[in-house]
């Protein structure tokens, strides 16, 4: 039999849930709105910074639930004009992170014990380990290097791979040793060409180094600059880092290793979170990163290359990713200089 | 008819009206420029003001950022009184920079004056000296101090990346592999005499007064100053007189090298603090367009350091209230140096109304 609902008891049924949802929304816990200023280290388009804008619009709309993220950031800024905005961005009072994306603990370090109640972020190799409210991110490519070097060491018909490097620094020597030692997974016999610019954003003398690489015979180069042209006007295949910088040179470029910024970024929104609810900052001494497994690194799509590759290899690749994300596999960090 | 003639004097009055022009025409394409870029003119130039003077330690840090303009600008103008065109700087800065570091490395346990001293002395001898070594080659082999300079600059840049790239003074630490060395002892950085915070002006700054003083009695109450400013107006004449040219151009490149070496010295230890070419590149530059706009004048310098030290502490705040692109802060530093150019030009004319011929 149907139930039988009166005019009345509709109407009040309405009414009554009408008003339950508004109790609810009114109850309802609001977002916590969290804001960060970000002093960038180069332009936002080279990729250490365009991928931290990225991972920020990725993770805004999954967090917002519970933290209404926001964030500005300069244009780059070092020394004394870095901790000057940084002073600024405190003194406002409208930010809770302050976040130096790349060298910037010595600022830090003669602000941090006076604002302790702002988290600061300082991001890459350079950094002192402060602890306190200072958290320090780090990146290793290694992994994905490691599978780049294996793509290398089946395409190379010299058996002779390059790399040009910006410094010997501990974050770009971990990613040339896994190159190799990927590229001599697959083929014993490689011999590597590795030289260093001995700058971050010399792109002619990149190019100068990678036409050298390839004349003594290497014809599958990894540049850690940005440059490929010499690639390009060789016709011969290369790799990016940082970020995925196919558009760049969609013809000489196979591959990209990769940053994500993403698990970092939830780490420290929980670290925020924990001291919003009265915890204390315990802002880590060693640097932390995440690996691929955790969602911190990758290689970039084959884009042009998909259909060059040979479908073995490109197989291979897949199925060593797979050991590298299901930690079957771990590639060794070596930061040893390659000589 | 209105022609335009050289004038023979200088006139006060003339020169403030060339140079105010200047200043309205650069402020007003700095204007045009903030406008087309899609900023607010009014707001860029009021968050800069506030930058640089809206309190004492923006005053403080303004007056912290014109001590290395200063004093490289003074070095500018006694190599450019005797246009000798030492455009160096920017590595005599680097040299002034490194040797004070080095002495720094050995001073530590001396009373701290004695070891400040010694480490500004060495910032004076390695800018010097390397002032020097462009005089020495100008005078025995003819090379052109233009050439020479700009060499040598490469050349010291060079050195500091061996030094700080796996060379002896490279921070060793956790993670560190980059072109820096350790922070210099904290028992020897400049002592700041004024502000806090983002704003402290260490002693460099009476240094930087000191010289200007020290300039300006050079260039008009001395023999040499005659003879540096006799050099540049006449040098055929000054070698018949009897003066020795050879030991007048090594002494200009020693005092002009000296003065760049000072301000790497004051820059590293009393405002960065740690060994890095990035903290030194453009200060050289810098300095002499400060000369320039200075009008080759330690009062002018004086002048136009301030200025441009003001710019560039305010150009932060400007940055970060105002949105305005970072690129706009170095064009506005280059109208200011072109409108000044044309002014210190238009100082040497005058307008003159000459009555045309009526031909019968």
């Amino acid at each position: 039999m149907a139930p039988n609902i009166t005019r009345r008891a509709a109407l009040l049924g309405s009414a009554g849930a009408i008003l339950l949802a508004g109790f609810a929304r009114t109850f309802a816990a609001e977002p916590t709105k969290l804001k960060i200023a970000i002093i960038m280290e180069s332009r936002v388009d080279v990729g250490w910074c365009s991928t931290l804008l990225d991972s920020l619009n990725k993770i805004k709309g999954e967090i917002a639930p519970t933290v209404d993220l926001s964030w500005e950031y300069t244009d780059p800024l070092w020394n004394e004009d870095a901790e000057n905005a940084m002073r600024l961005y405190a003194e406002s009072g409208e930010y809770d992170i302050i976040w130096g994306h790349g060298r910037y603990s010595d600022q830090i370090k003669k602000l941090n014990t006076e604002f302790p109640d702002i988290m600061f972020v300082v991001a890459g190799s350079g950094n002192a380990p402060i602890g306190a409210n200072q958290y320090w991110l780090y990146k290793r490519l290694h992994e994905p290097s490691y599978l780049l070097g294996m793509l290398a060491g089946r395409t190379t018909k010299s058996g002779v791979i390059g790399l040009v490097g910006t410094f010997a620094a501990d974050d770009v020597n971990d990613q040339i040793n896994a190159y190799l030692e990927g590229a001599r997974s697959v083929r014993s016999d490689i011999q590597h060409r590795v030289s260093f610019i001995g700058s971050w954003s010399d792109n002619a003398l990149a190019a100068e180094h990678a036409n050298v690489q390839i004349a003594s015979g290497a014809d599958v180069v990894f540049m850690l600059t940005d440059n490929f042209k010499p690639c390009e006007e060789h016709n011969i295949m290369c790799f990016a880092n940082i970020s995925d910088q196919s558009k760049n040179a969609p013809t000489a470029l196979a591959s990209s290793a990769v940053i994500n910024w993403e698990p970092d970024l939830k780490w420290l929104v929980g670290e925020w979170q924990k001291h919003k609810a009265g915890g204390q900052f315990s802002g880590n001494a060693e640097p932390k990163w995440f690996s691929m497994a955790d969602g911190g690194t990758d290689i970039a799509p084959f884009h042009e290359f998909e259909a060059k590759l040979p479908d073995a290899v490109k197989q291979e690749i897949a199925a060593t990713r797979q050991k590298i994300l299901s930690r079957e596999l771990v590639v060794a960090v070596n930061t040893a200089e390659v000589k | 008819m209105i022609s335009v003639q050289r004038r023979s004097g200088s006139s006060l009055s003339w020169n403030v009206a060339c140079y105010s022009a200047a200043m309205i025409c650069a402020f007003l394409t700095s204007a045009a420029l903030l406008a087309f870029s899609g900023g607010d003119p009014a707001k860029a130039f009021s968050a800069l003001l506030t930058g640089a003077f809206g309190s004492q330690n923006a005053l403080y840090g303004s007056l912290a950022k014109a001590t290395p303009l200063l004093l490289v600008g003074l070095g500018t103008v006694i190599a450019f009184r005797a246009k000798i065109w030492n455009i160096g700087q920017e590595g005599q800065v680097f040299a002034g920079a490194m040797a004070a570091y080095w002495m720094s490395l050995w001073v530590a346990p001396l009373p701290y004056w004695l070891a400040w001293l010694l480490i500004a002395i060495a910032g004076l001898v390695g800018g010097g000296v390397l002032g020097l070594l462009a005089g020495y080659l100008k005078v025995r082999f003819g090379t052109s101090e233009v050439i020479s300079t700009v060499m040598l600059n490469y050349i010291v840049i060079y050195i500091l990346a061996y030094l700080l790239d796996g060379g002896p003074w490279m921070e060793s630490g956790l993670t560190v592999a980059y072109h820096q060395s350790s922070p210099v002892n904290p028992l020897l950085e400049w002592p700041i005499l004024l502000g806090q915070g983002s704003g402290k002006m260490h002693i460099g700054f009476i240094l930087a007064l000191a010289a200007a003083a020290f300039c300006a009695v050079l260039l008009e109450k001395t023999s040499l100053g005659y003879e540096i400013r006799a050099f540049g107006s006449n040098p055929t004449a000054l070698r018949f007189r009897g003066t020795n040219i050879r030991r007048l151009l090594l002494v200009v490149m020693l005092l002009s090298g000296a003065l760049a070496g000072l301000a790497g010295a004051g820059e590293l230890f009393g405002t960065s603090h740690r060994l890095r070419a990035e903290t030194l590149l453009g200060i050289g530059s810098s300095g002499i367009v400060v000369a320039m706009v200075g009008g080759l004048r330690p009062s002018g310098v004086m002048l136009a350091a301030l200025f441009f030290g003001a710019l560039k502490s305010g150009a932060i705040y400007m940055r970060l209230k105002s949105g305005t692109p970072a690129g706009l802060v170095s064009a506005m530093e280059g109208l200011v140096l072109l409108f000044f150019l044309c002014a210190a030009v238009a100082t040497k004319l005058q307008l003159v109304r000459v009555e045309e011929k009526v031909h019968a």
